[in-house]
């Protein structure tokens, strides 16, 4: 690129610039947020998301000081997600969580009722895994067998 | 696409010193990955703080959309020669990213019609960059660099540096006053939004701005 | 913008006065021409690959008429 775009020119514009709106195009309009859909939807939601969140990390033998270290968030959310099933996460929370787990963002996003799902099948998978785990006991064969399951089918395609 | 890195400067509004900045030819996955990881997270929070403030949803400064797919959007125009990206980053981070067309649009401005001009299919800038979410921009300038980017482009594909765009209402001044475009008025066919198109002259001009001292 | 390469093109007289006739009209020379074609030719290729019909409307009539691409 040959270039008008001096040092000079970028400053003199910033300043005329000031702080102007600059969205153009229909893709620059913000995404819907869906607001916390009704009490019950998301005590369902994240039962399974603590659950979840906790059970992957026993599993991996990280105590919540390293989740919360390895996923850059605070350790009071992370406390919050897995115990409190009323907590609505930060999206940016559930996103660096899936990055330590190395699970598909968008799949977690919907576990945690921040999306919703595309079909029912996750709605499904998470419903079977709740049942099928207990977060206060250790985790027991059966439990480590429920945990794979849903991991296998977060990362599956559908 | 091919990737070509021009360093341009920002203005940091906290220390007000210019910043070293990147302007790439491309978007690449760090792009969709900073859009994604952390452009939607930080508008997410603006959105709840919002909420909590206990503001009606229809006050939202921001237009919403509910068909907001980034990624599928980027990915369909990959390898085509008529669509290409830029980006603009800062320290690492995706600043501002735009989206342009040079083969599906035509000039509307009746001394230019039907001549070819680069279509601006979506610029925006990083959340924390955006006045109307009510703080602070941290960064200044970069709607001016895109802008400059368009029209250099449209200069080298020999349209005289004319461009178009549909601007979102809340920067129609930056776009009829700073950037010196002719208004059309809203289109019906891209929801509402109003067309601002940009002649050569205008061109020209916008770029001498930035020159007067 | 990324480094160009030359190529000889051989072009019947019928098909470079086309050429000429839009380098004139569009006031392009006749390489910006013929970017501006490769780039059309293949957004609508890759759009008939996908499945997708290529219309033209009339803006009066309204009249649509199917374009074959080969």
């Amino acid at each position: 690129m040959s270039t008008h775009m001096t040092k000079e020119w970028c400053l003199r514009m910033a300043e005329l610039e000031g702080d102007a709106s600059i969205a153009a195009g229909a893709l620059a309009l913000d995404p819907v947020f869906e607001e916390a859909p009704d009490v019950t939807d998301t005590d369902e939601a994240n039962v399974a998301f603590g659950r979840f969140v906790r059970l992957m990390r026993r599993s991996q033998k990280m105590s919540r000081e390293k989740l919360a270290e390895d996923a850059d968030i605070d350790i009071k959310e992370l406390i919050e997600i897995e115990d409190d099933v009323r907590h609505k996460p930060d999206v940016r929370s559930v996103y660096q969580i899936s990055g330590v787990f190395k699970l598909p963002s968008a799949k977690l996003m919907q576990v945690a009722g921040l999306a919703k799902a595309r079909n029912d099948n996750i709605e499904r998978h998470m419903e079977r895994f709740a049942a099928r785990s207990d977060p206060m006991a250790d985790l027991t064969d059966e439990e480590r067998a429920a945990l794979e399951d849903f991991v296998a089918r977060l990362s599956s395609d559908n | 696409m091919t990737t070509n890195a021009l360093k341009v400067t920002l203005l940091d509004t906290a220390t007000g010193e210019p910043r070293e900045a990147e302007l790439l030819s491309s978007i690449t996955e760090t792009q969709l990955t900073d859009v994604e990881g952390e452009w939607k997270p930080a508008l997410y929070d603006r959105f709840r703080e919002f909420k909590r403030a206990g503001k009606p949803p229809a006050a939202w400064p921001g237009a919403e959309n509910r068909h907001w797919d980034w990624r599928q959007k980027v990915e369909m125009l990959q390898g085509l020669l008529s669509h290409d990206g830029y980006c603009l980053t800062c320290q690492g981070m995706t600043e501002g990213l735009m989206l342009i067309d040079t083969s599906s649009y035509r000039c509307r401005l009746p001394e230019n019609e039907k001549r070819n001009l680069v279509y601006i299919d979506y610029v925006e800038n990083a959340p924390w960059n955006r006045p109307e979410l009510k703080q602070a921009p941290r960064y200044r300038g970069i709607g001016s660099i895109l802008v400059g980017a368009a029209i250099e482009r449209s200069i080298a594909e020999e349209f005289k540096g004319r461009i178009g765009l549909h601007a979102l209402p809340q920067a129609e001044a930056f776009y009829s006053a700073t950037c010196g475009m002719t208004d059309l008025g809203p289109d019906t066919a891209k929801q509402g939004l109003r067309y601002y198109e940009m002649t050569a002259a205008q061109a020209e001009a916008f770029i001498a701005k930035g020159k007067n001292r | 913008m990324a480094t160009k390469r030359t190529m000889t093109l051989n072009l019947t007289d019928a098909e470079m006065s086309v050429v000429e006739d839009f380098s004139a009209r569009k006031d392009m020379s006749k390489t910006a021409v013929m970017r501006q074609a490769l780039r059309l030719y293949q957004l609508l290729e890759a759009r008939v690959e996908k499945g997708d019909k290529l219309y033209v409307e009339n803006e009066v009539t309204k009249d649509k008429a199917e374009i074959m691409m080969v």
